[in-house]
């Protein structure tokens, strides 16, 4: 947190304070001083070896060395002229230093437009401390506004140690951390699929809740390209949309545009409506103008767009959304269905004298070039009747999930109906039982809470085309689920129980220090149901699921969860973490992670560190272990198998100076073509300016569980 | 082994017998939060914060997906979803009964482009979990407020 | 004031001695001169008088003390100018007030200082109201001998002007 600047209160009956060697004058007219003269008057205090003070004009101007200091702000230069309350007048060859954000430099004349508006005439720029800052940029004309906290500078050339390393037209910056949206600074950085590129931003503050910005960008290998970004935020409706145009990139001869727009709405209190909508030109487009892994790697644009109306106790919401697939010729991705429209009505009310009621309506008509389409109505209505005690809870439940679907199948034109009504019966019962006792001799208070969640489910055949189910990975949610599968176009048969023991250590402050779960799922008939072409897997017993989460102290705590196959009587998936943070920029985890079915086992270590009194490391390695599990009985490919060695790594070395910091980052990621590309990323970050180079931030936020920013406080992560 | 039934979800020596849940209606996590609270009968819930003994603020909700591993060809194979809620409880004259306290859960999910459709639904699944994960563990921070001596006493 | 010029002066003191070859009246103790709204009061105070009339006057103080003068000045209803030192030299013929060690002046209106002025030698010329300020006693300015303060409150023009 910034602290507080001091309010620019300006008392117009602040007496003035005049002293020197030497004093001759008229009372009421003005007075001349000499020798080591001072002027102090509320905030304003001024210095010089000669100096006349205009008392009726409040107006000073002073020369031989003149030093100045007002709110916070100080300056020195050989001649001045200043009004002290209006705060208005010039200095020549001046230097100056603020208390914004530690910003300094020299310039050939400084005029005081207003209280809180400073124009510098050849000046210079810097949050370095001292008289020959290491980095600085050097403007013919630049405002400061330290009211808007904002400088705005002409032709400008950056320099550091002295070298110009970005020179641009026109250039805005924040003159304080507080206010980050709307100040741009243009950036410059390479990538392995553009080379060269220099982006200088245009900021348009359109009104205080709309703006616009604009993102020119120059790049070697491709052309120029155009970036837009509005924003709007009204009382009733808010939005964001970005485009980015490249007309034809010199490599591939095309047009290549992306547009990203989210837009939501209020009509009335209970209506609303919006989109989100993204689009791209081609498929290449993620990888050849991302600027992170988690752009570069997503292939599926949603374009969603949707209308709600919501009532006291329902809910109605109609939907148009589809996909946009950046397919990749390697990995083939199948074309997800549109959803156009989808009309789903929510309608519930709790306690209606103990009962809970819930219904859903649901029609969709699912469309796809080649693979079977249509509509399909779903009723999903459902009653309960929980007891809900502070030692136990019992909750019976009856539903019904009641489906027709008339499809087409364009390749064969032939046409088909399905219909199915399954009812749902289900027991959820709990018990919590607690003592007083004690854990790393801390008092703790102990809860064991064993759980019995019984479901019955006749098998109805069901041969209907999957437009959005799929099997969901087993987890303490899914396992205490009704439906083996997620979505509506299969539901699992069941006659089956599912048991769990929960054991919390809970602090006097209500925090879980220590957490420890198992649960089981015992069928008491095969399952039957299965997605096309898989075949329903047997057993009596589900995998049992174990998890637990312990805070071992401030900095150390350590997670763990295991899926134990009771029929091969192995681990089938499983993780354990380790994650040590003794003090701030200080963090080292550590992962183990087993995954059958994949053929998976990998040990992830990653940390940062710092290596001495400037310099930090940061790194992260994930490293695939040789395994036996593709020649297990019984096991059935899901993914490529990563190879052994190293699947996924990152290095970086971080050097923070007083007002710059130096990222040098290589990052390692498996591609589609089976092997691994290495990208990477230089960053100078001029503290309080610009990021020059390619943004490693990201890479290192999602790769390192745990890093911080080794320029901001230690509580604000990223 | 000295375990026995739970007596009361909120404990009975709470310094407050009502109080007002500040968090907009359209968020499910408020809903099921008043819910349990009405359901334990322990505290009474006010339609406005000047009835209420007690203001319990939601000042920060964020759900986040942030990729957790690759696979052999570079694309993602799993999520981790995170759930991060910032809770404060002030009594109606704004002294402060719990400080803001930071609650974060998470849970990883397997990807595949192929099922994007049955994902997006075991995500809501994954998130609905979290929320009534979160909310038992609001229930313990309430019930661990102390009336005010007690607590400076300890 | 202007005016003053033109009005009696009256002196009280414990004793008084008249040297009329020299035209040196010199007063001693509790010495008060009122001439119009002129005010001074000295602890010891030399008079003498030039062929033409006009007086000069030298005020000195008791040891510890300083010698103080007052007088109306011509800017508005109630506007006063005094000033204290350990002497006073007042030269009647070019209207000169010389104020020398500890030497304070200050202006006043209705009441308030509005301007004070402290160093170790002032200068005062009382028509044209121009003033000197040295930072020795003997009157002449020397680097390094010390400072002067001046407090100056801001004009009613800037009350006015205030947001």
């Amino acid at each position: 947190q910034t602290p507080a600047k001091p309010a620019k209160v300006k008392d117009p009956e602040a007496e003035t304070r005049v002293s020197s060697e030497q004093m001759t004058g008229r009372p009421d007219r003005e007075i001349i001083l000499e020798r080591d003269v001072e002027i102090t008057r509320g905030e304003t205090t001024l210095n010089a070896d000669h100096a006349t003070y205009w008392i009726a004009e409040d107006e000073v101007e002073a020369s031989g060395n003149v030093r100045m200091s007002r709110f916070g702000d100080r300056y020195t230069g050989d001649k001045m002229r200043f009004k002290m309350d209006e705060g208005t007048g010039y200095v020549t060859n001046p230097t100056y230093h603020m208390q914004g954000n530690n910003a300094q430099g020299r310039a050939e004349r400084i005029d005081f437009e207003a209280e809180d508006r400073a124009l510098i005439t050849q000046g210079t720029y810097s949050t370095c401390e001292g008289p020959d800052p290491d980095w600085y940029l050097k403007s013919n004309t630049m405002h400061l506004d330290t009211g808007k906290d904002v400088g705005t500078a002409g032709t400008t050339v950056i320099y550091f140690k002295d070298v110009p390393i970005l020179g641009t037209p026109y250039m805005s910056f924040p003159l304080s951390d507080a206010r980050k949206s709307g100040i741009l600074v243009p950036t410059m950085g390479t990538t392995s699929t553009g080379g060269f590129e220099l982006m200088v931003p245009y900021y348009f503050n359109i009104a205080p809740n709309r703006d616009l910005t604009l993102f020119p960008k120059y790049i070697a290998r491709r052309g120029f390209q155009l970036g837009a970004d509005a924003r709007y935020l009204d009382r009733d409706y808010a939005g964001e949309t970005k485009i980015e145009f490249l007309p034809n990139d010199t490599q591939t001869k095309t047009n290549r545009y992306s547009i990203a727009s989210t837009h939501n709405q209020r009509l009335s209190p209970q209506a609303s409506f919006g989109w989100n909508v993204k689009a791209a030109s081609d498929d290449d487009y993620a990888i050849d103008f991302s600027r992170n892994l988690a752009t570069s790697t997503e292939r599926l644009l949603l374009r969603d767009l949707y209308f709600n109306y919501a009532g006291n106790f329902w809910n109605a919401t109609a939907r148009a959304s589809n996909y946009q697939v950046l397919q990749d010729v390697l990995a083939p991705i199948t074309r997800p269905y549109d959803r156009l429209p989808q009309l789903t009505l929510q309608a519930g009310r709790q306690d209606v004298n103990g009962f809970d009621w819930a219904t859903t309506v649901e029609a969709t008509r699912f469309w796809h070039p080649d693979l079977v389409r249509g509509e399909r109505y779903v009723l999903n209505p459902s009653i309960s009747y929980p007891i809900v005690r502070p030692s136990y809870f019992i909750t019976p439940k009856v539903s019904l999930n009641a489906a027709s679907y008339s499809v087409e199948n364009p390749l064969t034109r032939t046409n088909a109906s399905y219909s199915r009504t399954l009812p749902t019966f289900s027991l959820d019962s709990g018990l919590i039982f607690e003592r007083e006792t004690s854990i790393f001799g801390e008092a703790a208070t102990q809860t064991l809470e064993p759980r019995l969640f019984y479901v019955k489910t006749p098998y109805r055949n069901q041969a209907n085309p999957v437009f959005d189910s799929a099997e969901a990975d087993l987890s303490f949610a899914q396992i205490f689920s009704e439906n083996r599968f997620i979505g509506n176009d299969r539901i699992s048969n069941a006659n089956q129980l599912t048991t769990a023991l929960v054991s919390r250590y809970i602090e006097p402050s209500g925090a879980e220090r220590l957490r420890v779960a198992l649960a089981q799922r015992f069928y008491f008939e095969d399952q039957k149901v299965a997605l096309p072409g898989v075949v329903p897997q047997g057993g009596s017993k589900s995998d049992i699921l174990g998890s637990g989460t312990l805070r071992i102290s401030n900095a150390l705590s350590t997670e763990g969860n295991l899926q134990y196959s009771s029929t091969q009587k192995t681990v089938s998936r499983g993780n354990a973490s380790v994650s040590w943070r003794p003090e701030p920029k200080k963090v080292l985890n550590l992962a183990y992670r087993v995954d059958v079915p994949n053929a998976l086992r990998q040990v992830d270590v990653s940390g940062q560190w710092p290596l001495g009194d400037r310099w930090y490391g940061v790194g992260r390695m994930n490293y695939s272990l040789s395994n036996d599990y593709a020649n297990r009985p019984g096991y059935k490919q899901i993914n490529v198998p990563p190879k052994q060695g190293l699947s996924e790594g990152l290095l970086g070395l971080e050097y923070k100076a007083d007002c710059w910091i130096f990222r040098v980052v290589a990052q390692r990621i498996p591609t589609a073509t089976g092997k691994a590309t290495t990208s990477l990323f230089f960053q100078l970050e001029l503290s309080g300016l610009t990021k020059l180079g390619s943004d490693p931030m990201e890479a290192l936020r999602t790769n390192i569980p745990g890093y911080q920013v080794i320029n901001k406080p230690s509580n604000i992560n990223y | 082994c000295g375990f026995k039934l739970r007596g009361t979800i909120l404990g009975n020596d709470l310094p407050f017998k009502s109080i007002y849940i500040a968090v907009p209606e359209t968020s499910t996590l408020g809903s099921e939060l008043r819910r349990y609270i009405r359901g334990s009968g322990e505290l009474e819930i006010k339609q406005s914060p000047e009835e209420a003994e007690a203001i319990l603020d939601l000042t920060n909700e964020l759900r986040e997906k942030v990729i957790l591993s690759l696979n052999s060809q570079g694309r993602v194979r799993e999520y981790v979803l995170y759930y991060r809620v910032t809770i404060r409880v002030r009594d109606n004259k704004n002294v402060e009964l719990l400080p803001s306290t930071q609650i974060s859960l998470k849970r990883d999910i397997s990807y595949n482009e192929n099922q994007v459709l049955a994902k997006e639904a075991e995500e809501a699944m994954l998130y609905r979990d979290m929320q009534s994960d979160l909310v038992q563990q609001i229930l313990r921070r309430i019930a661990a407020i102390k009336p005010a001596d007690q607590a400076t006493a300890k | 004031e202007k005016a003053d010029a033109s009005k009696p002066t009256n002196v009280e003191a414990d004793q008084m001695q008249y040297d009329d070859v020299k035209q040196i009246n010199t007063f001693i103790g509790n010495v008060v001169l009122t001439r119009g709204s002129i005010l001074m009061k000295a602890n010891k105070m030399v008079v003498t008088q030039d062929p033409a009339g006009y007086q000069f006057v030298v005020m000195y103080a008791a040891p510890g003390t300083l010698a103080s003068f007052r007088q109306k000045r011509d800017g508005g209803p109630d506007q006063w100018i005094d000033g204290q030192a350990e002497r006073i030299e007042y030269d009647d013929k070019n209207e000169i007030m010389k104020l020398f060690s500890k030497a304070r002046m200050r202006r006043l209106e209705n009441g308030k200082t509005t301007d004070e002025v402290n160093g170790e030698y002032i200068s005062y010329d009382t028509r044209a109201e121009f003033f000197t300020v040295h930072n020795t006693a003997s009157g002449d300015s020397k680097p390094g001998a010390g400072r002067i303060k001046a407090i100056i409150q801001p004009r009613a023009t800037d009350t006015k002007k205030a947001p």
